[in-house]
C-alpha cells in the first residue's frame, strides 16, 4: 500500500469512531493491521478496540466490556499499561474497586500511577459506600475515611435538613479526589434551603469531568435555567423534588379569565375554588397571597363577600400589605364611591401598618398616607363627599364620628402638616383650600406662616388677599415680611408697585383724588415704575387724578405723555377708559364707539388692545375693563393684524376672547400663536382647548394632554398644571398623557385645521392616539365594526336629533320665563353629555371655568354587582 | 416593592444606612464612564428613595394588585421535597 492509502485508511478509521461507528471501525482496523502489521496498524487497532470498550461500557454491557478486555489483553500484551487503566476504570465503576485502590497501599508508587487511580476515582466511583468498605485499602485510609462521612452526608442532605455542622465534611480535603463530592452536597443542601444563588454558584466549581458533575443539569435546571437537555433520570429527579406548578398555572388562569370576561358568580367561585384547592396541593406557600389578591378582585367588582369567603375556604389574612392591596384597587377601581371605601382601608392599613412595625405612629410615611387620602377624596365629587359624611357607609365596623376622619380633606391635611411640617404638605393643603374658598384658603395660609414663618407662598397669598380686601396697610406688612425673606423674587420685587397702583385706583374710586396723587408720587419713586410700559400707566392715572381735582393742564400733560409712550391716542385712550373703569369712575372719561373709528383706526384695535392688556396683566389690575365694541372689533380685525403682533400680544388676545365668551378671537389666537412655534406652543394648545366648543370631548383631552407634554418639554409648569386638570381622567390616578412625538402631531394636525370646528367639520380625530377616548355612540361603535346592542340603538335615537327637532323643542316646550338662548344652551350641554358620557355638569363647568373635561369614555363600570 | 426598589436591590423597608450602600455598591458595578445609560436608572432610584417622602410615597403605590393571578408564580420558587438519596443516585449512575 502507498503511504498516501496507508494515511487515507487511518483517517477514515479515526473519522468513524469519531462518529460513534465503533464496530464498523474496529472491522477496518482489524483489516488494515491484518495486511500491514506495522506499530501504526497495532496503535489503530488499539484505539478502535478501546473505543468500543468504552461504547459498551457506556450502554451498561460492563460484562461484554469486560471480555472484549481481556481478549484484547490477551492478545497485545505489549499495551497491557493502557489496557489496565480501562479495565480499573470499568472495575470501579462496577463498585469492583479493590483491583484499582490496592497499589495505593504501595510505598513505592510513582505519582503518575497515583494521580492516574485519582483520576479514575474522581471519574468513575459513583458508590460512595462501596469505597467506604473497600478492604483493599487499611480502615483508617483517608480515603475510606472521607467516602464514609461523603456517604452519610449525601443519605443525610437528600433526605432531610441539615445543620452546617453534618455537612462541614473536615474528613474530606480539597485536594482529595472525593473533593467534588464535598461541592455537591453542600450545593443540595443550598438548594433545600431556598438559597438558589448560593447552590448555583457551587454547582459552577463542581470539576465538569468528576461523577457529581453528573447531577448540575438536573440541579441548574431546579434552580430554574431553562434549555438544558435532561435525561429521563434528571426528569425524574426533578419531579419528586420540586412541585409541578403546571396545574395551578391552569387553575389561576381560568380564574383570570373568569374575572376578565365578567363571568356569573357560580363560575368565578368555581373556579376560586379550584385555585384554592390547587395552592394548598402545589404552593401552599402562595396561598396566602393568593387569598388575598382574589379577595381584593371579588372586592372591586362586588361579589358577594360571605360566598367568595366560602370559596377561599375562610377569609383572607387582614394585614397591613392586604389593606394597602385593597385601598390601591379601590381608588383606582373608577367607581366614585369607592374612593371613600379607599380611605377607610387606608386607615385600616396605616393602624395594621404600625402593629407590624413597617413605620412609626407617627413618621413621615404616615404623613405622606394622609396626604395621598385627602388628594384620592380631593378627586370624589362634591356632592358624593358630602354625603359620604353625613352617613357613612359602615364596611368594616361603625366608627364613632372623630374616628371618621378619614372622609373629611381638611383633617387630613391638618394631621399630615403637624406630622411632618413640611412646605409642600402645606402647599397641598392651600391649593385643595383654594379650591373650595379664599377664606378657607386665608386660614390655612395662616396656619401655614404660624408654623414655617419663612416660607413665601402663604405670605403672598395672604399679601395679595388683603389687597383685594383693600386692606392695604395689611398687605403691605405682609410685602415688607416677604422683601425680607426675598428681596429678589419676581413677584415679590412686582409686589409694591401692584399694591400701590391698586391703592391709587381705590382712592381713585373713593374719589380721594388727593390720597391717589401720594400714591402716584410714591410710584413714580420706585426704579421699577421706569420699565417697560409702566410710565405709560402712571401718565394715564396722573390725567384721570387730575381730571377728578379739576387740573385740566397737568391732566392733558398725563394724557399726552400717555400717548407718546404708547404711540397713538389709540391705546392711550383704551388704557385710561380701562383705568377709569376699574374705578368705576366713567364719568372722567369718554371714548368713541369702535363704530365711529375710521377703518384705518380700527385695523390698529388688536395690536392697542394688547398693549394695554399687557399693562394691566403686568400690574395685575383685578377687573380690567375694555369697552365691548373693541373686543368685538378685535375678533374682526384680528386676522389682518396678527402679523403685526408678537407672541405675548396674540396670546394675551387669545386670553381675551376665552375671558370675553369670543371663542372665535380665542380659536383664531391660538391658530396664530401655533404658527409662529417655539416655546409658547404648549400655551396655545391650552387655549385652544379652552376655544373650543362643546362636542369635542376628545379634541379637548388630546389638546390639552399635549399641552401639558410639550408644557413639560419646555419647561412651562403654569400651562402643565393647567393642562393637566383638564387631560385629568376623573377615574384614574394619572392624567392621560401622550410622549412628545405625539404632542408634535397634535399641533400638526392642528395646524392642518385651521376653521373653528362645529358639527359639520369636528376636525381631526384622535383616536389612534387615546383609544380610551373613542366615541361610544352608536353611530360611531357600528362604524369601528363594534357590535351596537338593541338599547344602543334606541340611546342613539333618542339623542339623534336634527337641528329642526331642537328648534321644535325650544319654540314649544321650555319653562316659562328660561331665554331661549339658556335653554338651548341646556339642550347642547344634554346632548353632548348623552353622546360623550360626560356629566352635565362637568360639561358646563368646562364650558364656564375651563375646569376638567370630564370622563370621556362613558358612564359607569360595567357588571357592578354592589 | 417599587421599581426604585428593584433597581438598587433593596426590600420596602430598608434603612437610609442600606440604600446608600446599595447605592454605592451599584455604582461601583455599573460607573458612569462605562455603563452611563444603567447608572442613570441607579442615580433615579437613589434619587427617588434617598427622599423620605418620595419613600414613603413609593411604598404606598407600590401594592401589586392588578397583575393576572397567573404572575403570581411566575419566578416563584417551586417548593422542593426530600426524595431521598435513591433517584439522585440513579443520576449519577447514568452518564
Amino acid at each position: 500500500m502507498s503511504k498516501d492509502s496507508i494515511q487515507a485508511v487511518e483517517i477514515t478509521v479515526r473519522k468513524l469512531i469519531a462518529n460513534r461507528k465503533f464496530k464498523t471501525a474496529l472491522d477496518n482496523a482489524k483489516e488494515f493491521h491484518k495486511a500491514q502489521h506495522t506499530t501504526a496498524s497495532e496503535s489503530l487497532l488499539l484505539d478502535a478496540y478501546a473505543a468500543r470498550i468504552q461504547s459498551l461500557v457506556d450502554q451498561d454491557l460492563e460484562p461484554e466490556a469486560k471480555s472484549l478486555l481481556a481478549l484484547v489483553r490477551e492478545r497485545f500484551p505489549a499495551a497491557k499499561e493502557r489496557l489496565d487503566a480501562m479495565r480499573s476504570a470499568i472495575s470501579a465503576r462496577d463498585g469492583d474497586l479493590a483491583g484499582i485502590l490496592q497499589p495505593l497501599n504501595d510505598p513505592e508508587l510513582s505519582s503518575e500511577r497515583r494521580a492516574a487511580i485519582e483520576l479514575t476515582i474522581q471519574t468513575q466511583v459513583t458508590d460512595l459506600a462501596s469505597l467506604a468498605a473497600c478492604n483493599a485499602l487499611p480502615l483508617d485510609h483517608s480515603l475510606r475515611q472521607a467516602a464514609g462521612a461523603l456517604h452519610q452526608a449525601f443519605n443525610a442532605v437528600t433526605s432531610g435538613p441539615v445543620t452546617d455542622e453534618q455537612i462541614a465534611l473536615p474528613e474530606v480535603s480539597h485536594r482529595s479526589p472525593l473533593s467534588p463530592w464535598k461541592l455537591l452536597i453542600r450545593a443540595i443542601a443550598h438548594l433545600h434551603r431556598g438559597e438558589d444563588q448560593a447552590c448555583g454558584e457551587i454547582l459552577a466549581a463542581i470539576k465538569p469531568e468528576s461523577i457529581p458533575s453528573r447531577l448540575v443539569p438536573a440541579m441548574s435546571a431546579m434552580l430554574g435555567v431553562g434549555g438544558i437537555a435532561l435525561k429521563p433520570a434528571d426528569t425524574d429527579l426533578i419531579s419528586r423534588t420540586c412541585a409541578n406548578l403546571q396545574p395551578l398555572h391552569g387553575a389561576l388562569a381560568s380564574l383570570d379569565r373568569a374575572f376578565a370576561e365578567d363571568e356569573h358568580e357560580s363560575v368565578i367561585f368555581k373556579a376560586v375554588r379550584a385555585a384554592v384547592q390547587e395552592c394548598q396541593r402545589s404552593a401552599p406557600e402562595l396561598l396566602r397571597q393568593l387569598k388575598q389578591l382574589v379577595f381584593v378582585r371579588g372586592g372591586v367588582i362586588g361579589l358577594d363577600n360571605e360566598r367568595l369567603m366560602a370559596a377561599l375556604g375562610g377569609a383572607p389574612r387582614q394585614d397591613a400589605a392586604f389593606f394597602r392591596m385593597y385601598a390601591r384597587a379601590m381608588e383606582t377601581s373608577g367607581d366614585p364611591e369607592d374612593l371613600y371605601e379607599a380611605c377607610e382601608l387606608w386607615d385600616a392599613f396605616r393602624q395594621e401598618a404600625v402593629k407590624e412595625t413597617w413605620f412609626r405612629p407617627n413618621g413621615v410615611e404616615v404623613a405622606t398616607l394622609y396626604l395621598h387620602m385627602a388628594e384620592i377624596l380631593r378627586r370624589a365629587p362634591d356632592d358624593l363627599l358630602t354625603e359620604f359624611q353625613r352617613f357613612p357607609k359602615v364596611s368594616r365596623e361603625p366608627l364613632a364620628k372623630d374616628d371618621r376622619y378619614f372622609l373629611f380633606p381638611e383633617k387630613l391635611y391638618q394631621r399630615a402638616c403637624a406630622i411632618d411640617p413640611h412646605r409642600e404638605a402645606f402647599s397641598q393643603w392651600k391649593q385643595w383650600a383654594v379650591e373650595r374658598s379664599a377664606k378657607e384658603a386665608e386660614k390655612v395660609c395662616r396656619e401655614w406662616h404660624r408654623i414655617r414663618p419663612d416660607d413665601l407662598e402663604p405670605i403672598l397669598y395672604l399679601m395679595e388677599r388683603a389687597a383685594k380686601r383693600n386692606a392695604f396697610p395689611s398687605a403691605l406688612s405682609y410685602l415688607n415680611k416677604a422683601e425680607r425673606i426675598d428681596a429678589v423674587h419676581s413677584v415679590v420685587r412686582a409686589a409694591r408697585l401692584r399694591l400701590l397702583a391698586a391703592g391709587a385706583i381705590r382712592h381713585l374710586q373713593q374719589k380721594k383724588p388727593h390720597l391717589a396723587a401720594e400714591k402716584l408720587v410714591m410710584m413714580a419713586r420706585l426704579p421699577q415704575s421706569q420699565q417697560a410700559d409702566r410710565p405709560a400707566f402712571l401718565a394715564a392715572l396722573r390725567h384721570l387724578v387730575f381730571v377728578g381735582t379739576g387740573h385740566e393742564s397737568v391732566a392733558e400733560e398725563g394724557r399726552l405723555e400717555a400717548e407718546t409712550l404708547l404711540e397713538g391716542s389709540l391705546a392711550a385712550g383704551l388704557l385710561i377708559s380701562g383705568i377709569a373703569a376699574v374705578s368705576k369712575r366713567f364719568e372722567l372719561v369718554k371714548l368713541s364707539p369702535a363704530e365711529a373709528l375710521t377703518h384705518q383706526q380700527r385695523t390698529l384695535i388688536p395690536k392697542s388692545m394688547a398693549r394695554v392688556m399687557a399693562i394691566a396683566d403686568d400690574l395685575d389690575i383685578a377687573k380690567f375693563q375694555l369697552p365691548s365694541s373693541y373686543i368685538a372689533e378685535t375678533e374682526e380685525q384680528f386676522p389682518g393684524a396678527r402679523d403685526s403682533l408678537d407672541v405675548q400680544q396674540i396670546a394675551l388676545l387669545g386670553e381675551l376672547g376665552v375671558a370675553c365668551e369670543r371663542p372665535k378671537l380665542a380659536w383664531a389666537a391660538s391658530g396664530a400663536g401655533l404658527e409662529r412655534g417655539g416655546p409658547t406652543e404648549a400655551r396655545f394648545l391650552l387655549l385652544r382647548a379652552q376655544a373650543l366648543p362643546p362636542g369635542h370631548g376628545p379634541r379637548y383631552v388630546a389638546l390639552a394632554a399635549a399641552a401639558a407634554e410639550l408644557g413639560r418639554f419646555h419647561r412651562d409648569m403654569d400651562v402643565v398644571d393647567q393642562a393637566l386638570r383638564i387631560a385629568r381622567h376623573p377615574f384614574q390616578d394619572r392624567p392621560i398623557s401622550l410622549t412628545i412625538d405625539q404632542a408634535r402631531e397634535v399641533v400638526r394636525r392642528e395646524l392642518a385645521s385651521p376653521a373653528f370646528p362645529d358639527t359639520r367639520n369636528p376636525g381631526p380625530s384622535y383616536s389612534d392616539l387615546f383609544p380610551q377616548l373613542l366615541c361610544q355612540c352608536p353611530g360611531c361603535r357600528r362604524n369601528r365594526g363594534e357590535t351596537v346592542g338593541l338599547f344602543d340603538e334606541e340611546d342613539e335615537d333618542d339623542f339623534d336629533m336634527s337641528d329642526e327637532e331642537m328648534e321644535d323643542i325650544l319654540d314649544e316646550g321650555i319653562p316659562e320665563g328660561m331665554p331661549p338662548e339658556l335653554a338651548r344652551a341646556f339642550l347642547d350641554i344634554m346632548k353632548e353629555s348623552a353622546i360623550t358620557g360626560q356629566r352635565p355638569e362637568e360639561i358646563m363647568a368646562r364650558i364656564l371655568g375651563g375646569g376638567p373635561g370630564g370622563r370621556p369614555d362613558g358612564g359607569g363600570k360595567k357588571g357592578r354587582r354592589k | 416593592m417599587t421599581n426604585a426598589n428593584e433597581i438598587l436591590g433593596v426590600p420596602a423597608n430598608a434603612s437610609d444606612e442600606d440604600i446608600r450602600a446599595a447605592y454605592l455598591s451599584k455604582v461601583k458595578e455599573f460607573p458612569p464612564d462605562r455603563s452611563p445609560a444603567e447608572f442613570e436608572k441607579i442615580r433615579d432610584a437613589y434619587d427617588t428613595l434617598r427622599d423620605p417622602r418620595n419613600r414613603a410615597q413609593a411604598m404606598l403605590l407600590s401594592a401589586g394588585f392588578d397583575a393576572p393571578l397567573v404572575s403570581l408564580i411566575d419566578g416563584h420558587k417551586r417548593r422542593r421535597t426530600y426524595a431521598g438519596p435513591q433517584p439522585w443516585r440513579e443520576v449519577l449512575k447514568r452518564k
